[in-house]
This record gives C-alpha cells, structure tokens and sequence, in this order.
C-alpha cells in the first residue's frame, strides 16, 4: 500500500483544522443542542465549505507518491497538534498548507486547495489579533462613518469612540462582531475560495476583485450599522429579526456574484478558453 | 518498504487524533462566560471583605452582554459600579456614556494594577497566558474591571489593590 502525497496532505490538513474547531463545536452543541448544526455550530459556514473544498480537492487530486520530506513535515504538525490550544493549531495548519501549496506547484488544483486552506487556517489567528490589539481604532473607525450617514437625516449625531448618540436619545454601541473588518475577513476567505476553485490551471485570480468585494461589503455593514442607529425598532429589525438575514444574505449574493463574474469574465477563464 | 509507511501513517493519524482527545479534555469545565462568571463571584467576596455589598446587577446593553455591578458601601452615599470586560477595548465606553455629572472619570483595573486608559496590551497578555495554563480546568477568564466612584464619595477606594 502506498500514500499518496495529497491524500496525505488532506489528512494531515483535515485534523488539522479538526484539532483548531473542535472546541467551539463542543461549546455550540454543549450549548444548544442539536440546533446548534444550523448556525454551523457556531462557526462561519464560509469556514466549514472552504475546509471541505479544499480536502476534497486534495483527496481527488492524482500525485505522486509521498517522500520521506512530506512524512516528515506531517510527523512534525502532527506533534505539534498536541499542544492543546486551538490557535496554535490554526498556525500549525496555515503554516504547513501554506508550505505544501508550493511544494503542490506541479498540481494546481491541489495547490489551489493548500492555499485556501492556509487562507482559512490564518485568518483565524490574524483576526482574533487585529481584533484585540485595535479593536478601538476599527470600531471608532466605522463609527465615525456610521455617524456620519446618520448625519445626512439628522443633524444632532454624537459620537464618542465606538458609541453613536442620537438626537432621539437612542445610542448605538459597534461591538467586535459588527466590525466591517470582521465581515470583510470572512467575505475574502469566500472570494479566495470561489476563485481559486475556479481558476483551474491558470491559477492567477484578478485580485483587484478582492478589492470590490471588501469595499461591497464595508458599504453594505456601514449601511446596516446606520439603519440600526436610526431608532430602538430599527436597530432590533436589523440585529435581531429579518433585517439580520437580509443584509447576511446581501454580503453573501454580492461576495459570491462579484466572484463569479470576475471568474467568468476575468483572464483566467479567457485563458483556459483558449486553451481548450 | 511500504509496510513501514503505512504504519507510519497508522501513527500519525493516532497523534492528531490524540490532539483532538486533549483539546476536548482540557477545555475549562464550563464555557468561558462561566469561567468569568466564576471572576465576579470570587470578586464579589473578596469586595464584601472590605464592606462592599452587591446590591444590583444592571443590563448596560440591550443583548445583556454588559453588565453593571452596583457596591453599596459605607464610605460613599452612591453605590460604587464596577463593568467586567473581558474581551477586548469594546466596551470601555460604556460607563462613562451612562453617567451623568457626579461622577469620576472611569478606571481601569486589571491585575492589581490601575489604568487611565483601556490596559489592551496588558489584556491581550493575560489573555495569552491564560490560555497556556491549559492543565488548569479552574482557570479564570482575564477581566478588565471598569470602576465609577461618585464625587460624592469620601476620598477614593483602591481598587487596584482589592480587585487583584
């Protein structure tokens, strides 16, 4: 029997990320019991599609047989995944996929799917980092633009750091969760995933598409924060009820249309038409 | 040849799922909102040594995510309001914001220590450390506790001293 090196990178890769989500999928169905499968238990599906993209295309992809280097590299991650913290796991994972997506190069299907998974593996990291060190500049950041549409229907905004104070008396307080940089992160991973499953064998993605998907979805988040600083009943439509879903719905239509028509109008697949 | 690899194979695979067995045995016996919970208990009972009585828990938001703690003490006519953050800087403006005139600029306490300002990097630290002590199932979550004193209030409590 022998290994063959991507099935040998899914499988190093795949508990990889297992050993980074297991925690908060304990908690979620601790928590909430079996509903918890709806809300992904409690992780982004973005996350949960782009990890199986990506072990499914390294399960699929032909290779060659794996080397005494590749065995090694799996022997040392595989270690390392012992050291029960689910950020270090994270950074074992991002690190090996983003080694293997180079030592992948003669594949590009299964070093596409390395590079998502390296993608997903350390934006989880980053972003707890960002979010914790400049939480203050980011949410004072979207505040002041919040607080400035807001100021185009009312005169008498105030704002104070991350806190918005209308004339109504109603004040509106951007946590962590609703920062555009949060929305953005997960709206990117998707972009990077839809396009480098769809690039094929060119493999070069029009990055200045990750551009207009991050500005769509800092302009949609921006728009959902002024809506719920209008009034008590706006803010509960918009965070609680349907308003919630529409505009997750909207991040979601226009990160995976803007993907899409990139891809299908972009140079990669001109390329491949050619080629075929 | 092929023998040996499967086998290493077979072992690598025991590893990680190994890892997968101790992050699920070294999880904090209750989540971290308990974990933090657990904080405000410990601290409720170190304050009521020094006469301090919790006499309220507020709602600062409307999700119920912040809480304020309300002190009746002996030496200040106005209780004393203690707001546990325990993620990042979000939250540090929300005392201030429900105060009117009377009341002292907001502190900051973290670890025996008292800030102006939000203690972030001191925060993320704790944060990280506590997040190594992974063998220890009753470990606290790091809180940054935010105090308002009245000016009423004769003199100023130190809480960095009975919040460490």
């Amino acid at each position: 029997m022998t290994t063959r090196r991507y099935h040998l990178y899914a499988m190093t890769l795949g508990f990889g990320a297992a050993n980074a989500l297991i925690r908060p999928v304990i908690v979620a169905a601790r928590d909430q019991g079996p509903a918890a499968a709806f809300d992904g238990f409690g992780v982004s599906f973005v996350i949960w599609l782009s990890i199986g993209w990506g072990l499914v295309t390294l399960l699929r992809a032909p290779g060659p047989e794996a080397t005494g280097h590749d065995y090694a590299m799996a022997g040392l991650a595989a270690g390392l995944l012992l050291v029960p913290v689910a950020t270090v796991s994270w950074i074992v994972t991002g690190v090996l996929a983003f080694f293997w997506t180079h030592r992948a190069k003669s594949n590009v299907l299964a070093a596409s799917a390395c590079a998502v998974i390296a993608f997903v593996a350390l934006r989880d990291p980053i972003a707890s980092l960002v979010l914790k060190l400049l939480a203050t500049p980011l949410l004072g950041f979207d505040a002041a633009l919040v607080a400035k549409v807001l100021g185009w229907t009312d005169g008498n905004i105030a704002r104070a750091g991350n806190m918005i104070y209308a004339a109504n008396g109603h004040q509106l307080l951007i946590l962590t969760g609703c920062t555009s940089y949060t929305n953005m992160s997960i709206a990117l991973l998707g972009w990077f995933a839809i396009s480098k499953a769809l690039a094929g064998e060119d493999g070069r993605i029009a990055w200045s598409l990750g551009l207009f998907v991050a500005l769509g979805i800092f302009a949609i988040n921006i728009g959902r924060l002024a809506i719920m600083g209008l009034s008590p009943a706006a803010y509960t439509f918009m965070h609680d009820s349907h308003g919630a879903l529409i505009s997750e719905l909207l991040m979601v239509a226009v990160t995976v249309f803007i993907s899409l028509w990139g891809n299908r109008h972009g140079p990669s697949t001109q390329f491949l038409r050619h080629r075929a | 040849m092929d023998h040996p690899r499967s086998f290493y194979v077979i072992a690598l695979s025991l590893v990680c799922a190994l890892g997968l067995v101790l992050k699920a045995a070294t999880m904090p016996s209750v989540a971290m909102a308990g974990t933090a919970d657990l904080a405000y208990l410990d601290i409720d009972r170190q304050l009521q040594r020094h006469g301090f009585t919790l006499i309220g828990v507020h709602r600062a938001t409307t999700d119920g995510n912040f809480r304020v703690r309300l002190y009746k003490t002996d030496y200040c006519r106005r209780p004393v309001l203690l707001l546990p953050l325990k993620r990042n800087a979000e939250g540090a403006l929300i005392l201030r914001s429900k105060l009117a005139g009377g009341w002292r600029e907001p502190k900051f306490v973290l670890d025996g220590k008292s800030y102006a300002n939000f203690p972030t990097l001191q925060l993320w630290w704790r944060q990280f450390a506590s997040a190594l002590q992974v063998w220890d199932n009753d470990r606290r979550t790091p809180v940054v506790w935010t105090v308002a004193e009245s000016t009423a209030c004769n003199g100023s409590q130190p809480f960095h001293k009975l919040l460490s």
